[in-house]
């Protein structure tokens, strides 16, 4: 862990409201992202968009961070019930909000910083 | 052209007569209007009818959920949840999440939906979608040529696909493009156009076939309503084939009419009996009516002209009951008054009628009621509406119609181009005399009378006599019948002049009367060289006459006398004879006929000019 453990009820109490990073910390409390991103096969925009995703999340800890990528022919069931109309989109579960979409291949890396940090998930330096 | 386009027929009330036989299967159509103009409704409602038609279907909704769409739907009676319980419609949702924000970050495409739709065509085998709507899929707007290209990409799609593709798109409010998105118009085959107008006080609904590629179909704005079982289309169409030589006839419920018009109305036709108020019109549309519901087929009549009490009491009075044939169920008689309802209001109801009753015959008494009610220009769009309803139901009518002008008094041309045959109803004052008279002015596909006939009004109904005279060349001063006395017996007083007229250009001295009673005082006063006398006659008919004229003392009992009558059937000749008469003379006659008999009854040559020809 990069953060010295808490030392007291207080001293964690004090953890949650002040630090940055991974919030909360106690692997109990901790929120687990799922990202979800809907690419169609044989898609520029897609391979592009996966590319710019592994870049943005190169820095964040997968244990908290999972993403998971769907091809909408093979998952068609779920990007309906995910209403994915869109391709690619990104989904990201679990986060301070319910959920969040966003539309296109990520060519703007602060918009999934952005929505992490939003839900309380930053990027170590 | 046509022939080109397969079609699937949507069964809403009247568009696939706007589009000449329904929507093109596997292209797509754009149908635009604005918020509130219907599109939903119209695109749920076709979904709903390819279903029936065991074509499965996906509904894409957009704009609202699935769960409000089944609502919406079961509402309208369309029962969108029996068919998407049968698997046959399948609601997909693709609204925009509302649990979360949507942030756009660098380009993307709808292979997302396209795919979604792929898969759901394998799973369902549908042939169809609706995408409800457009709009709302592009909602924020990308820059134009992002939607332009999307678009065609989903249209792309649907036709790869083979999917019959209705796409609903909001109208632009400004002129330049038919959408807001301004693009979809462009790649779809068919276009069909929404507006919702107010128009006066009324909000009125049209419908326009805006485009449809490879195909005709009907062009300009047509009215519709939204009922609470959907939309329904007035094409105004009314223009009808003429209805082929060996259609079946009926009686139109009135012999003296039937032999007018050759055999009786053709069936389905349309038919306007015109006239001024007290010509007979609702008792000759009693006469259609009754004569329906006798033959044991279903009549509607509406009266818009008096409670149904007081018309049925009116029927009653004149030997027309018409409470035995309401009791069996197959007259229904519907009076209300045109004022309390809207026109659309009154052709919906009329349109439910149709469907749910399925009359043979209906009655409107009268459309100029109808016509007092309303603009101008919406009782054209009724009248026209209506006309293509029946049409399409293949149903015969009777509207009776008041001129206040006569009979003679211009029809609207598009009232002209409905009727299949128009009656006009008259009548003149003669002295003390009411003398009506009808006449057959058009009857589409048929040889008939055109001359005016005398009606009479009598217990039970109407008769009609042929005028006593044909138009004809008058025999002038030949001098024929120089010399001789004629009494002519004959109640009406347009035929007694006119017959008079006749016989003295010819030389004959004429004393005419109009009835027996008379005619045995002149023949008394002065035995005639010839009789010629009309059998139907009032009081004492005319072979009654004619038996006292023979039985009478003298030489005058063996007076030459001569039957002018309409009365042509075997058994008024056979009593004719019997009756002393020497010759028969069947109405209407030309002039040259009636001098000529004249003269052979005398005993005298006949002259050679007039025999014209009998039409």
């Amino acid at each position: 862990m990069p953060h010295p453990a808490p030392a007291g009820a207080h001293a964690r109490f004090d953890a949650c409201v002040s630090r940055p990073y991974a919030w909360p910390l106690h692997d109990g409390w901790r929120v687990s992202t799922q990202l979800v991103l809907y690419v169609s096969p044989g898609s520029a925009l897609s391979l592009k968009a996966r590319r710019n995703l592994d870049a943005v999340l190169a820095g964040y800890d997968r244990g908290v961070v999972s993403l998971e990528v769907r091809d909408v022919t093979q998952d068609a069931l779920k990007a309906e019930e995910d209403r994915v109309v869109f391709t690619p989109t990104l989904i990201l579960k679990g986060l301070g909000l319910d959920a969040a979409w966003v539309v296109g291949d990520l060519s703007d890396h602060d918009t999934v910083v952005n929505l992490l940090r939003l839900g309380g998930v930053e990027r170590p330096q | 052209m046509s022939g080109s386009v397969d079609k699937i027929p949507t069964t809403v009330p009247g568009l696939d007569r706007l589009t000449l036989g329904g929507l093109p299967v596997g292209r797509s159509v754009l149908i635009v209007g604005k918020a509130g103009s219907g599109k939903t409704i119209l695109g749920l409602q076709t979904a709903v009818s390819f279903v029936r038609q065991g074509v499965p279907t996906i509904f894409l909704c957009v704009e609202e959920s699935p769960a409000d769409m089944v609502e919406t739907g079961d509402a309208l009676g369309f029962d969108v949840s029996g068919a998407v319980a049968s698997g046959k419609l399948r609601l997909s949702d693709a609204t925009r999440p509302m649990d979360g924000p949507l942030v756009v970050s660098g380009e993307y495409d709808l292979s997302g939906l396209v795919h979604r739709v792929e898969a759901l065509v394998k799973a369902t085998g549908a042939r169809a979608i609706v995408l409800d709507s457009a709009t709302a899929l592009f909602s924020p707007q990308p820059p134009p040529e992002v939607v332009r290209s999307l678009f065609f990409q989903l249209v792309h799609a649907f036709r790869k696909l083979e999917l019959t593709a209705i796409i609903l798109a909001e109208a632009a409010s400004g002129e330049g493009t038919l959408t807001t998105l301004g693009v979809e118009d462009y790649v779809c085959d068919m276009v069909i156009v929404l507006r919702n107008i107010v128009d006066g006080e009324r909000r009125r609904r049209t419908i326009e076939v805006n485009k449809y590629r490879r195909s005709a179909h009907q062009k300009g704005e047509y009215p519709f309503t939204i009922t609470a079982r959907g939309i329904s289309i007035f094409p105004l169409d009314a223009g009808a084939p003429p209805p082929p030589a060996d259609a079946a006839r009926y009686s139109s419920g009135f012999s003296g009419l039937d032999t007018m018009i050759m055999g009786g109305l053709f069936r389905d036709s349309m038919v306007i009996v015109r006239g001024p108020t007290g010509s007979g019109k609702t008792l000759l549309a009693g006469l259609y009516a009754r004569a329906g519901a006798a033959r044991g087929e279903r009549v509607i009549y509406y009266g818009f002209e008096e409670p149904r009490s007081i018309l049925l009491g009116n029927y009653e009075t004149i030997g027309m009951p018409m409470a035995e044939f309401v009791r069996a169920g197959n007259l229904r008689v519907e009076c209300r008054y045109p004022e309390a309802l809207g026109l659309e209001d009154l052709l919906v109801g009329i349109r439910s009628g149709l469907e749910e009753f399925d009359p043979a015959l209906i009655v409107l008494d009268s459309i100029s009621s109808i016509e007092h009610s309303a603009s101008e220009k919406s009782f054209r769009q009724f009248m026209i509406g209506l006309a293509s309803l029946l049409r399409e139901h293949g149903k015969g009518a009777l509207f009776t119609q008041t001129v206040t002008g006569g009979a003679a008094e211009q029809t609207a041309p598009y009232l002209s181009t409905i009727a299949d045959a128009i009656l006009a109803l008259d009548y003149n004052t003669r002295g003390y005399e009411l003398e009506r008279t009808l006449r057959v002015l058009k009857m589409r596909g048929s040889a008939h009378d055109t001359h005016p006939y005398r009606l009479s009004i009598q217990a039970g109904g109407l008769r009609v006599e042929p005028h006593a005279i044909r138009p004809g060349p008058v025999v002038r001063a030949t001098g024929v019948l120089s010399g001789l006395s004629v009494l002519l017996v004959e109640d009406f007083a347009d035929a007694r002049e006119t017959a008079t007229f006749v016989l003295e250009q010819a030389g004959a001295r004429v004393r005419a009367v109009p009835d027996a009673a008379e005619a045995m005082r002149a023949y008394r006063a002065a035995a005639p060289d010839v009789i010629v006398c009309d059998l139907g006659l009032p009081d004492e008919d005319g072979f009654a006459f004619l038996e006292r004229v023979r039985a009478s003392p003298g030489p005058g009992a063996r007076v030459p006398a001569v039957a002018f009558t309409a009365w042509g059937q075997p058994q008024d000749r056979v009593r004719g004879e019997q009756a002393g008469f020497q010759h028969h003379l069947l109405k209407p006659v030309e002039p040259g006929t009636l001098v000529n008999t004249v003269a052979r009854a005398a005993g005298r040559a006949a002259d050679q000019a007039p025999a014209s020809t009998r039409s």
